[in-house]
């Protein structure tokens, strides 16, 4: 029987070339730097982006490079992996996105189908039927997150609840996804964005002036820092919850997020600090010779990528100055 | 130009009932137009405050709708904002300036302070602080709209009414004004004319008398 190790030889193969086709720091410079966004796309063609061509409404394009490249993505592990799971956590995503949608699309009278996204697994006939009741064909994840919603929505018929629900199941669901197969890597990685995620609930709500109680809610268990230490310090001054993550990494994120909501300024900083510290975990795959690791950093890699390929060719439409982009993307590495 | 009449006392008399009646008119719109450019410049310097508070709100929103829209995608931003939290409206009603009818729009809206329609995940917090910010610019902007349509219809008015104060000052006034004249001076002359002749006939009477 083979070990983690070798049942990863194939996939760590193909990984390793297809690292180095990842965006460099040089090719990201060439698109902030080329004259607008047909210029960037050029060099998005160069590194092996589908070849876009430009219509007026340019949103779409940079919608469908995306979407196109996570499913190039999935291919790829679905080709060369020995768990096919692992796609769960590009897809899984999207699953439990269609599912708030069709969610709210009934309990608020809204249509769904601008929201809808057409990248999952699950079909959204399985979803409608579900939500009218009929729960028998729909993943047993995607059952209880709905069941969570409508449970959470019944209490407090307020359209983020739907969200929040959700997304705590879907967290739950890939941690438990990630122990499952067994790769500790994976599971920091998880725990990592379970973490992020709740920093950027703690700080984000007291922003928008929402109580204890509701960021209390709002955060997801399964990280390494527990919601209850971060809500502890909700009601101090923001620099509080420097201790509270003390010992984690997460200092300097935290006290750069605390000193910009102390100061009124946009918190936008702390989503970048937060993809630098996860790249900085992303890329620490590349120094692992054979296993998983390589195969979920690269994943992790990727869609870190299309974060910054979108973020570049909508501020290229948009006109925004280099340096404007430059700036957010400062600590961000590639 | 000369009103074309014939030149009779009646005719005089009818046409200094509408000169008179012109003057008075005259004095009226005048007062209206200078009353009309009063509160179209007390409207231009609230308009002016205004404007800049809402051009220097939305220099920050809309930034920071950019960007959340450079970090999420459009399904993510379409499903944020499927279902609204808070509702909101403007209650459309007309007021009179100066007989002029213009719109009064009555902001009915929830308080701005939780006005997030969406959860955490897949949201930017640069989305948070574009949603609160157009929150709180709403209500100005109805009213910007408010005053910047009762402007546009003053402007209107204004427009309007100077036309006539200028068509009644340089145009009709002056004109019946000559007209009445023209008249005067006619009928001086008939009556010259008919006392020349009066004194011609006399004349003739009498050297066939003597």
């Amino acid at each position: 029987m083979l070990g983690l190790e070798s049942k990863y030889a194939y996939a760590t193969g193909r990984v390793r070339v297809l690292e180095t086709r990842l965006l460099d720091r040089g090719r990201i410079d060439r698109m902030i730097d080329a004259p607008d966004l047909e210029g960037a796309l050029k060099v998005l063609a160069e590194a092996g982006y589908a070849r876009a061509q430009l219509s007026e409404k340019a949103h779409p394009v940079i919608d469908d490079i995306t979407a196109g490249e996570e499913e190039r993505l999935a291919a790829l592990i679905r080709e060369t992996t020995p768990e096919p799971q692992l796609v769960d956590f590009i897809t899984a995503r999207w699953d439990f996105h269609n599912l708030k949608v069709m969610l709210k699309a009934k309990l608020h009278r809204v249509p769904p189908e601008k929201a809808w996204a057409r990248h999952g697994t699950c079909d959204v006939a399985t979803i409608k039927r579900a939500i009218e009741g009929e729960t028998k064909d729909l993943p047993r994840h995607l059952a209880e997150a709905l069941s969570a919603a409508k449970a959470a929505h019944d209490l407090h018929a307020m359209p983020e609840t739907i969200d929040i629900a959700v997304d705590r199941e879907m967290y739950r669901y890939l941690l438990a996804r990630a122990k499952s197969l067994g790769i500790q890597y994976l599971v920091d990685l998880v725990q990592m964005e379970v973490d992020l995620f709740n920093l950027s609930v703690y700080f984000r709500s007291r922003r928008m002036g929402r109580d204890r109680g509701f960021a209390a809610e709002a955060m997801v268990p399964g990280g390494k820092v527990s919601p209850m230490r971060l809500v502890a310090s909700y009601e101090q001054p923001p620099e509080a919850v420097v201790a509270s993550v003390a010992g984690t990494g997460y200092e300097a994120l935290a006290r750069q997020a605390a000193a910009a909501l102390a100061e009124g300024r946009p918190l936008a900083e702390l989503e970048r600090l937060s993809e630098a510290v996860m790249w900085d975990r992303i890329r620490k795959a590349r120094y692992v010779p054979l296993g998983p690791e390589p195969l979920v950093g690269y994943i992790f890699a990727k869609l870190h990528e299309l974060k910054l390929v979108r973020l570049i060719l909508v501020a290229k439409l948009s006109g925004m100055s280099r340096e404007s982009i430059r700036e957010r993307l400062r600590d961000v590495h590639v | 130009m000369e009103v074309r009449v014939s030149p009779t006392r009646m005719q005089l008399l009818r046409l200094k009932k509408r000169l008179g009646m012109a003057e008075r008119g005259h004095k009226l719109l005048k007062d209206k137009r200078d009353e009309l450019m009063k509160k179209f410049l007390d409207l231009i310097k609230k308009e002016q405050a205004l404007r800049g508070h809402v051009e220097a709100g939305l220099a920050k929103v809309l930034p920071a709708f950019l960007q959340a829209r450079a970090a999420m995608s459009r399904e993510a931003l379409e499903e944020a904002f499927m279902a609204p939290k808070v509702s909101c409206g403007v209650d459309v009603s007309t007021a009179t300036i100066m007989n002029v009818k213009v719109p009064e729009f009555t902001w009915r809206g929830e308080e701005a302070r939780d006005v997030h329609p969406y959860g955490f995940c897949g949201t930017s917090a640069s989305l948070d602080d574009a949603v609160a910010g157009l929150a709180e610019l709403l209500p100005k902007l109805a009213e910007l709209a408010e005053v910047e349509k009762s402007i546009e219809l003053l402007a209107d008015e204004i427009e309007k009414t100077r036309r006539r104060v200028n068509a009644l000052e340089y145009v009709l006034i002056p004109n019946l004004r000559s007209t009445a004249r023209y008249i005067t001076m006619k009928l001086d002359e008939m009556e010259r004319g008919n006392l020349t002749r009066l004194m011609k006939v006399k004349d003739i009477v009498r050297a066939k008398q003597a």
